[in-house]
C-alpha cells in the first residue's frame, strides 16, 4: 500500500454561511460553495474534469450536483457514508487525482435539513421495523456519557460539568466566525441547567440541525503552485468502518470507538505523525455532542485514556491552549448538515494553514486535522493537511 | 390422570386507584384499585407473560399445543395462539386455537385442552387467557374492569391438580356484551343481569356438579367462583352454602374484573395457598357456566415458585393520574407524532421472526460468542454460517448503559428509557425499558426481557422485546 | 370410530356477477360470480342455516355440543355458539365454544370436537362455520370473496365418513389479516404471501399427513382443500404431490367465492354429496398454519342425501345488479436469473399495457439480488489466478439536466450514454466498437432503452437499430451478442447490484465459464448502466478484456 501524503493538493475552497437558511434551497447552497471555491482557486467551471458530491438525504446521483452547476457530461459521483460523507467526497476526489486519471476535480458536500418540519434528525432510523424503533442520535450518544461517567468514576454532576466546558469553549470560538450558525457565547450554568434532551445530555450538549455546503478543488501536488502560492497538501486520509451496530456489539464498552482509533492510526501513519498532541497544530473533530468530543480526545491520542477531563479543566484545547480544537466553533456552532461537515472542517484547517483566520488565527499552524464520525456510530474518517511539502 | 401440571399468571405493573377515577368524574368510588396494562401491552403480550410464568423450569419440548382465549384479541383474522407459540419457541407441529366471544372462553379452552390430551391428540397443552376490556369513561364499570392474564399447562404426568369432573351449561342471554363494532362493554339493567345471568347459571352448574358427585359445600377446601362484583359474588357463594373461609377472593379490590382470565386468575391464587388433598369447586360464567371439581395432589409443592398472583400483586406502581390511564388505553388523542410512525413490513417480520419474536441470538460454534440479532458471519471470529440459535427471552441481564430520551418520546412524559442490556457479561441487546420510573434507572441494575407491542406499521401489530426491572419472584 | 354423521351447507340466495364490479369500477373482472349475504344476514344467521340443514332428521336431544368458527363474529363479547344452539333447540347442558382468529378456525373446531368425543366428554357435536369478510371496494378481494356457511355433525353413531387421522402445523405469518380495528381484509405483496404462506405451508401439511399415515396420492378419491384469493394457485399448490385434476374438489370460486373460515368445510360438503361408500377423502385447510385430515366414506352416506348442502343451494339463486422474447430465451439458460422462462412475440405484444406504448414484457422485473467483485492492481493479478479479467475502460458521465431543461432535446437518444461510450472507447483504444466489442450487457430497464443504447453506443447507426434487431445481430449467435445472461429483463433490477451482475456475466464469458450461453472467443466485453431520466442521468460504461 502506498500513502496519499503529498500527492495531491487543495487549491481552492468554498463554504456557505451555515444556519437555518429558510430562503435557500439545496441548489443555492451548492452554487455558493462551488463558486467560492472556483474563485479561490482561480479556475473556470469548465476546467473541472470530474466531481464527487456528498449528501445523505438531500439528493440522489451525481445529477444533484451537475444540474445546478451545469457541469457538462463529466463524471460526477454521489457518495454517502453517514456523517463522514463530506470527508468521503474529498477522499474519493483525492484518490482519483492521485491515480493520475484527473488533474482538476471538485469535491462538494451539502445538506438541506430544514425542509422536513422536524427540529432534530428524526427518530427510529433503522431499516428493520422493530429493531431500532425510536433510536435517536442523542439517545445513543447519551449511552456513552452514562457509561463513561460510570467507568471513570465521575458523578453525573462532575460529568455534566466536564462536557459543559466543551460547549462553552466551542460556542466561544463560533462567536468569532462569521459563517457559524450560532454566534453567541454561553455560560457554564446555561449549559448545565438547559432542558434535558436525552439524559445526561442537555440542549447545549447537542449540535443544531442546520443547512450548509462546502467545496474543495483538488489537483496533483506537482501542479498546485501553478494555481496559487499557498496550496494546502493532503498528508493523510484514514477511514474505518465497524462491523456491527455498537448497540448489539458483544463486549462493546461505550467509552471509546475503535473506528476513531483505526482511522487516526491510518492517517497518522501516512502523515508520519508520531505524537499527535505535539505535532498537530489545529484540529476540527466531530462534536455532534459534547460527550463525543470528550472521547475523541482520547481516541485520537490527544489525551490519555480516561483522563480527558484533566485536559478540559486545564484548557488544553481552547484557542489559546496547547492544541486548539474546534477553532471555528465545531458542529456545536456550525450545526451538522451531514454531507457538508467533513468539508466544512477542512475549510477551517485550510484557512488556518493559510493564515487567513483573523481573530481565530492560530500561530504557526503547520498541520491541521479534521475528523468525522458517522452512523450510530460505525464509520470514522480522519483527514490531515499541511501547508508545506515533505 | 389428566389435569393441571402447572399454573402461571400475569398482572400488569401499573394500578389505578378507583378514587382517582371518582376524583375525575365526581360520584362514588368503589374500594381498592384496578390493574392497568401499560400502553405497550395487549392481550397477546399479557398471555405471553403468563405462559412464561407457567412454564418456568419446565421442559418445553413436550408441549405440543397452545390455546388462547380472549374477548379482546388484537386480530379479527390472524391467529394469536400462533404468535404466542412462536414467542415461546414451541415449533411448528403443534395444535393452536383461538377461543373468543365469551367471558367463559378461558374455561372453554381448558376443557378443549383436557379433551385433546385425553383423546391422545396432544400430550401437553398450554391454555392462556387474557383480556384488556374497555368500559365507557364515567361509567361505574370503568372502576370495575381490570387487565390480566392466566395460564395453565394441561397434561397427564406430574399432575398438580386432578380434574375429577366437569360440567358445562350454555345459556343465551344478552346481559353483558360488545358487538363487533363496540369498543366499550355494554350492559343491560343490573338486577336482571345478576339474577338471570350470572347468579342463576353459576348456581345451577355448581349445584348440578356437586349433586352429580354426591358432594356438599362442606366437602371443599375452597370455592373458586367467578364474580363480576363482590356483592353478587358474596350472595351467590352464600346461597351455595360456603363459609367465608372457604371462598376464594375475586381479586376485585386488587386487580378488578378481568373478564376471560378472571376465574383462572382466581384459581391460580387459590392454588398458591392449596395443600395436597384439597378439593376445589371451580366455576366460571359467560353465556352459560362451566363447573369443575378439582383435587390438589402433592405435586403442587413443586410449582410454588411461580410469580402467580401473589408476587405479581406485590410488585406494582400506582398511576399518577387518570389522564395517564386514558393515554395508556388510547382514549385521548395526544399530539400527533409523525416522526415516530413505525414502518412495517410483513416480509421482514416473517423473515426475522426467529429473532424478533423468539428472541434468538446466534452462538458461534467456533468461538462461542453470542450475538443478537442473529449474525451469519460471526462478529468475533468471522466464521460463516456456523452457529446455533439460542433464546434470550428468559435470560436475566444487567443494564450496561442508558439514556432518558426526551427526543424519542417526542417531548411527551415520561422520556423513553433507551437501554443497552448485557447478557452473560458480553452479549449486548439494545432496546427500550418499560414498567420503570425514569428516576429508578441505574447502571448495572438487573433487568429481564418482556415482549411488548411497539407500533401498527403496515396496519398490523409489530411486537418486540423491551427490558424491565425484574418483577417479584422467579 | 369418530366421524362425520351429517352435513349441511348454506349459500345466500343472492349472487353478483363479477362483471358487475368491472361495470362499477372499471379495471378488470374475474370470471364467474360470488355469493352475497342479504342485508339481514350475518355469520350467525348463515351458520344457523347450515346447521339446520345438517340437523335434518336428527333429534336435537342427541346433540350435546355446538362449536362455531368464523373470523367475522358479530360480537366481540357474547357467545355466538350459544345463540345458534338456542336456534337449534339443543338444550342447556351442552358444550359451546367460538373459534376465531384464523381462516382454519373451521378445521380447528373440527379437531376440538373430535377430541371431545374421543375423550368421552360429548357424544355428538355440531361444528358450524360461516364467514362474511369484506374486501375494500374496487379491490381484488371484493370480487374474490364470497359469503356462505357449512355445518358438520360429528359423533360415533351413524358415521357417514370416519375421520381416520389428522395432522396440524402452526405458522405465524402476516399474509392476509385484519387487526381488531380493521373493516376490510388486508394483505401483503401477493407473490410473497402465496409463495411463503399458502403454497409453502399447505403442501407441507398434506405431505406430512400422507407420510404419517403412509398414504400415496392415488389412495384418495377426492382431495379437498381451500384456495387463496388467487384461484390459479389452487391446482398448482399440490402440483408437486401429483394429484390428478379429477381428484381435486372444485374450490367454488366461479359460483360462490372465497368464504374464509367456511370454505374448506363447504367444499367438503360438496365432495360428500358426490361421494360413494369406500371413498377416501383428503381434507385440508390453511390459515396461519394448516390442518389436514384423512376421511373414509361409509355406506351410511346414502342416508343423508336429502340435504340442501352445496348443490341445491347453488341451484337456487337470484342475480344482483349493481345500480350505480430474446432476453427471455437467454435468461432461460441462466440458473441465477429471476425469470427463467421463454416468451413468444405474441405474448409480448399482447401483454397488458403498463405505460403506453410499453407493455408488461417491455419492463424489467422488481427483484432482490447482490453481486460482488475483488479488485487488485493489474500487475498483481496473475498471483491470484491464471485468467484475471482486466479493466480496459471505466467511465461515467453525468448530464446537467438537459432532458428537462433543453429546448432541443430530441427524445430519441441519451446523450450521457453516447458520451460515456465515446470516453470509454477512447480509453480502451477502440475505434470501431461494433467490430471490436465481443459482447455487451446494457441497461435494458425497458425494451426501448436497449434499442436506443444500441445506437448511442454506436453498435447500430442512428435511427437504424431496427435493421439489426431484425437481422438478429444481438442474439447469442449474432455478430455482437447483447445481454447474454438475459439482462435486466430476466434478472430484474436490484438497483445497487445490476452493474456488478452485468460484470459477473462478462467475467464468466471471458473466462469461458458461461455454460450453454457461452460466446465463442470473446475478447472485449462492455457493460453499461444508467440511472435517472434521459438527459439528467448518470451513465457508466465499462470495458473489460483478457
Amino acid at each position: 500500500m502506498e500513502s496519499i501524503r503529498d500527492k495531491v493538493a487543495i487549491i481552492g475552497m468554498g463554504c456557505t454561511k451555515f444556519g437555518e437558511l429558510w430562503e435557500k434551497g439545496a441548489d443555492d447552497l451548492i452554487i455558493e460553495a462551488a463558486y467560492e471555491a472556483y474563485e479561490d482557486a482561480g479556475i473556470d467551471p469548465n476546467d473541472i474534469q470530474a466531481a464527487w458530491v456528498g449528501t445523505v438525504a438531500s439528493g440522489m446521483m451525481g445529477e444533484c450536483l451537475s444540474t445546478p452547476l451545469k457541469l457538462r457530461n463529466i463524471p460526477v459521483t454521489h457518495v454517502e457514508n453517514a456523517c463522514a460523507t463530506g470527508h468521503e467526497a474529498l477522499r474519493n476526489a483525492c484518490f482519483a487525482v492521485a491515480s493520475g486519471m484527473y488533474d482538476i476535480v471538485l469535491a462538494l458536500g451539502f445538506e438541506k435539513l430544514k425542509d422536513t418540519g422536524l427540529g432534530g434528525l428524526g427518530i427510529g432510523r433503522g431499516l428493520h421495523p422493530t429493531l431500532e424503533m425510536r433510536r435517536t442520535a442523542p439517545g445513543t450518544f447519551a449511552f456513552i456519557a452514562t457509561r463513561y461517567f460510570h467507568t471513570y468514576g465521575l458523578t453525573p454532576e462532575q460529568g455534566k460539568q466536564t462536557i459543559a466546558k466543551i460547549a462553552v469553549k466551542n460556542h466561544h470560538n463560533g462567536s468569532l466566525h462569521p459563517k457559524a450558525h450560532f454566534r453567541r457565547e454561553v455560560t457554564l450554568e446555561q449549559v448545565i441547567n438547559a432542558p434535558i434532551i436525552a439524559w445526561p445530555l442537555g440542549l447545549f450538549d447537542c449540535c443544531p440541525t442546520t443547512d450548509g455546503a462546502a467545496a474543495a478543488i483538488v489537483v496533483p501536488a506537482a501542479m498546485a503552485k501553478k494555481f496559487r502560492e499557498d496550496p494546502i497538501y493532503i498528508k493523510g486520509i484514514g477511514l474505518s468502518s465497524a462491523q456491527l451496530l455498537p448497540h448489539f456489539r458483544p463486549n462493546f464498552g461505550w467509552t471509546s470507538f475503535t473506528v476513531n482509533k483505526e482511522a487516526s492510526r491510518q492517517a497518522y501513519e501516512q502523515a508520519g505523525i508520531k505524537d499527535p498532541r505535539k505535532e498537530i497544530s489545529v484540529a476540527c473533530v466531530h462534536d455532534c455532542f459534547t460527550i463525543t468530543e470528550l472521547v475523541i480526545y482520547e481516541d485520537l491520542g490527544f489525551s490519555p485514556v480516561g483522563r480527558a477531563k484533566e485536559d478540559v479543566d486545564a484548557g488544553t484545547f481552547t484557542l489559546e491552549g496547547e492544541l486548539p480544537i474546534q477553532s471555528d466553533g465545531g458542529l456545536k456552532s456550525f450545526g451538522h448538515p451531514i454531507g457538508a461537515s467533513g468539508l466544512r472542517m477542512t475549510y477551517e484547517t485550510y484557512k488556518q494553514l493559510q493564515g487567513k483566520c483573523d481573530v481565530r488565527q492560530i500561530k504557526n499552524a503547520r498541520l491541521g486535522l479534521s475528523h468525522t464520525l458517522g452512523g450510530p456510530p460505525q464509520v470514522s474518517c480522519v483527514t490531515i493537511v499541511g501547508n508545506s511539502l515533505g | 390422570m389428566i389435569g393441571i401440571r402447572s399454573y402461571g399468571a400475569y398482572i400488569p405493573y401499573y394500578r389505578l386507584s378507583r378514587s382517582e377515577i371518582a376524583k375525575t368524574w365526581g360520584g362514588p368510588a368503589l374500594p381498592g384499585e384496578k390493574a392497568v396494562a401499560n400502553q405497550d401491552e395487549d392481550s397477546i403480550t399479557m398471555a405471553v407473560e403468563a405462559a412464561f410464568d407457567c412454564t418456568r423450569g419446565i421442559d418445553g419440548a413436550n408441549i405440543d399445543g397452545l390455546f388462547f382465549a380472549s374477548t379482546t384479541s388484537p386480530y379479527k383474522e390472524k391467529q394469536c395462539s400462533t404468535i404466542i407459540a412462536t414467542v415461546l419457541d414451541m415449533g411448528k407441529e403443534i395444535r393452536t386455537a383461538d377461543f373468543a366471544d365469551c367471558l367463559r372462553a378461558g374455561t372453554t379452552a381448558l376443557r378443549a385442552a383436557l379433551d385433546a390430551v385425553k383423546a391422545g391428540s396432544a400430550r401437553n397443552i398450554l391454555v392462556t387467557a387474557a383480556d384488556c376490556r374497555l368500559a365507557y369513561p364515567y361509567s361505574m364499570l370503568e372502576q370495575s374492569l381490570g387487565d390480566a392474564a392466566a395460564c395453565f399447562l394441561i397434561g397427564d404426568s406430574d399432575v398438580a391438580v386432578e380434574i375429577e369432573d366437569c360440567l358445562s351449561l350454555s345459556y343465551e342471554i344478552t346481559d353483558v356484551w360488545r358487538t363487533d363494532e363496540d369498543d366499550f362493554v355494554r350492559e343491560w339493567e343490573e338486577r336482571w343481569v345478576t339474577m338471570y345471568g350470572y347468579s342463576q347459571n353459576v348456581e345451577e352448574a355448581a349445584s348440578a356438579i356437586m349433586k352429580r358427585n354426591g358432594l356438599t359445600a362442606r366437602d371443599f377446601a375452597k370455592a373458586v367462583i367467578y364474580g363480576p362484583d363482590p356483592r353478587s359474588h358474596a350472595a351467590l357463594v352464600r346461597r351455595l352454602g360456603f363459609e367465608e373461609n372457604q371462598v376464594q377472593d375475586t381479586l376485585f379490590a386488587t386487580v378488578g374484573n378481568t373478564g376471560t382470565p378472571s376465574a383462572l386468575l382466581m384459581l391460580v391464587a387459590a392454588l398458591e395457598e392449596a395443600k395436597a388433598g384439597d378439593s376445589i369447586l371451580f366455576a366460571s360464567y359467560g353465556d352459560g357456566a362451566d363447573a369443575f371439581i378439582l383435587k390438589v395432589t402433592e405435586q403442587i409443592e413443586r410449582i410454588k415458585e411461580r410469580r402467580g398472583v401473589k408476587r405479581h400483586l406485590a410488585s406494582k406502581a400506582l398511576l399518577s393520574s387518570y389522564g395517564k390511564y386514558l393515554s395508556f388505553r388510547n382514549l385521548v388523542q395526544l399530539p400527533p407524532q409523525a416522526s415516530l410512525r413505525g414502518t412495517g413490513s410483513a416480509t421482514i417480520m416473517w423473515r426475522t421472526k426467529n429473532w424478533v419474536l423468539s428472541c434468538h441470538a446466534s452462538k458461534c460454534r467456533k468461538c462461542g460468542l453470542i450475538t443478537y440479532p442473529i449474525q451469519r458471519v460471526c462478529y468475533g471470529c468471522q466464521a460463516k454460517d456456523d452457529y446455533d440459535e439460542i433464546s434470550l427471552s428468559r435470560e436475566k441481564g444487567t443494564l450496561f448503559t442508558f439514556s432518558l430520551d426526551n427526543l424519542a418520546s417526542a417531548g411527551i412524559n415520561p422520556p423513553i428509557i433507551q437501554s443497552v442490556v448485557r447478557f452473560q457479561g458480553a452479549t449486548q441487546f439494545y432496546c427500550m425499558m418499560t414498567d420503570c420510573e425514569p428516576n429508578e434507572v441505574r447502571v448495572d441494575m438487573p433487568v429481564e426481557m418482556t415482549l411488548r407491542r411497539l407500533h401498527e406499521g403496515a396496519n398490523f401489530h409489530n411486537y418486540f422485546w423491551k427490558c424491565r426491572p425484574p418483577r417479584e419472584g422467579g | 370410530m369418530v366421524g362425520i354423521t351429517s352435513y349441511g351447507g348454506y349459500i345466500p340466495l343472492h349472487r353478483l356477477s363479477r362483471e358487475e364490479f368491472f361495470r362499477a369500477w372499471g379495471g378488470f373482472a374475474m370470471p364467474g360470480e360470488r355469493a352475497v349475504a342479504n342485508f339481514d344476514e350475518d355469520s350467525v344467521t348463515m351458520a344457523t342455516e347450515a346447521a339446520i340443514d345438517c340437523m335434518k332428521g336428527i333429534d336435537p336431544k342427541t346433540v350435546d355440543g355446538l362449536f362455531f368458527a368464523t373470523t367475522t363474529s358479530p360480537y366481540r363479547e357474547k357467545q355466538c355458539s350459544a345463540i345458534i344452539s338456542v336456534a337449534l333447540d339443543l338444550g342447556r347442558e351442552i358444550r359451546t365454544a367460538d373459534f376465531t382468529g384464523s381462516l382454519r378456525a373451521g378445521t380447528i373446531a373440527i379437531a376440538s370436537a373430535m377430541d371431545a368425543i374421543n375423550a368421552g366428554a360429548a357424544k355428538s357435536i355440531m361444528v358450524t362455520a360461516a364467514d362474511l369478510r369484506l374486501g375494500a371496494p374496487a379491490g381484488d378481494f371484493e370480487q374474490a370473496l364470497g359469503d356462505g356457511g357449512a355445518a358438520l355433525l360429528l359423533g360415533e353413531k351413524g358415521v357417514i365418513a370416519t375421520i381416520e387421522g389428522s395432522y396440524s402445523i402452526s405458522d405465524d405469518f402476516s399474509g392476509v389479516w385484519r387487526s381488531d380495528a380493521d373493516t376490510f381484509v388486508r394483505t401483503w405483496e401477493d407473490r410473497m404471501v402465496l409463495d411463503e404462506g399458502y403454497s409453502a405451508v399447505l403442501p407441507e401439511a398434506i405431505s406430512g399427513l400422507m407420510k404419517k399415515y403412509n398414504l400415496a396420492p392415488g389412495d384418495f378419491a377426492k382431495v379437498v382443500y381451500d384456495t387463496p384469493t388467487d384461484i390459479r394457485r389452487h391446482a398448482r399448490v399440490t402440483g408437486g404431490l401429483k394429484f390428478d385434476a379429477a381428484q381435486l374438489q372444485d374450490p367454488l370460486f366461479m359460483t360462490v367465492g372465497n368464504t374464509g373460515a367456511a370454505l374448506a368445510m363447504m367444499m367438503l360438503v360438496a365432495a360428500l354429496e358426490e361421494a360413494k361408500p369406500g371413498d377416501r377423502i383428503l381434507f385440508a385447510s390453511y390459515g396461519n398454519g394448516a390442518d389436514a385430515f384423512v376421511l373414509q366414506v361409509t355406506p351410511e352416506i346414502e342416508k343423508v342425501r336429502d340435504r340442501r348442502g352445496i348443490k341445491n343451494h347453488l341451484a337456487s339463486k337470484r342475480m344482483l345488479a349493481l345500480i350505480p422474447v430474446r432476453s427471455h430465451h437467454n435468461g432461460s439458460l441462466n440458473p441465477k436469473a429471476h425469470y427463467q422462462r421463454e416468451i413468444t412475440m405474441e405474448q409480448v405484444l399482447g401483454a397488458p399495457i403498463i405505460a403506453w406504448p410499453l407493455g408488461l414484457f417491455d419492463c424489467c422485473g422488481v427483484s432482490d439480488g447482490a453481486a460482488a467483485a475483488i479488485v487488485v492492481r493489474a500487475e498483481d493479478a496473475k498471483k491470484f489466478r491464471e485468467d484475471p479479467v482486466y479493466v480496459k475502460a471505466l467511465q461515467i458521465c453525468v448530464g446537467p439536466g438537459e432532458g428537462q431543461l433543453s429546448t432541443v432535446y430530441d427524445y430519441t437518444h441519451v446523450e450521457e450514454t453516447y458520451r460515456a461510450g465515446l470516453a470509454a472507447y477512447a480509453e480502451a483504444g477502440i475505434s470501431d466498437p461494433r467490430k471490436e466489442i465481443s459482447m455487451a450487457e446494457v441497461h435494458d430497464c425497458f425494451s426501448i432503452t436497449e434499442a436506443t443504447i444500441m445506437e448511442d453506443l454506436q453498435f447500430s447507426p442512428r435511427g437504424r437499430v431496427k435493421e439489426d434487431l431484425e437481422a438478429g445481430t444481438f442474439t447469442l449467435e449474432g455478430d455482437l451478442p447483447v445481454q447474454p445472461d438475459g439482462g435486466l429483463k430476466c434478472f430484474g433490477h436490484p438497483i445497487g447490484a445490476s452493474g456488478l451482475r452485468m460484470m459477473y456475466e462478462m467475467y464468466l464469458q471471458l473466462q469461458g465459464r458461461a455454460g450453454p450461453r457461452q460466446i465463442k472467443n470473446p475478447q472485449l466485453g462492455l457493460t453499461h448502466n444508467m440511472g435517472g431520466q434521459p438527459g439528467a442521468c448518470t451513465v457508466s460504461c465499462l470495458i473489460v478484456g483478457l
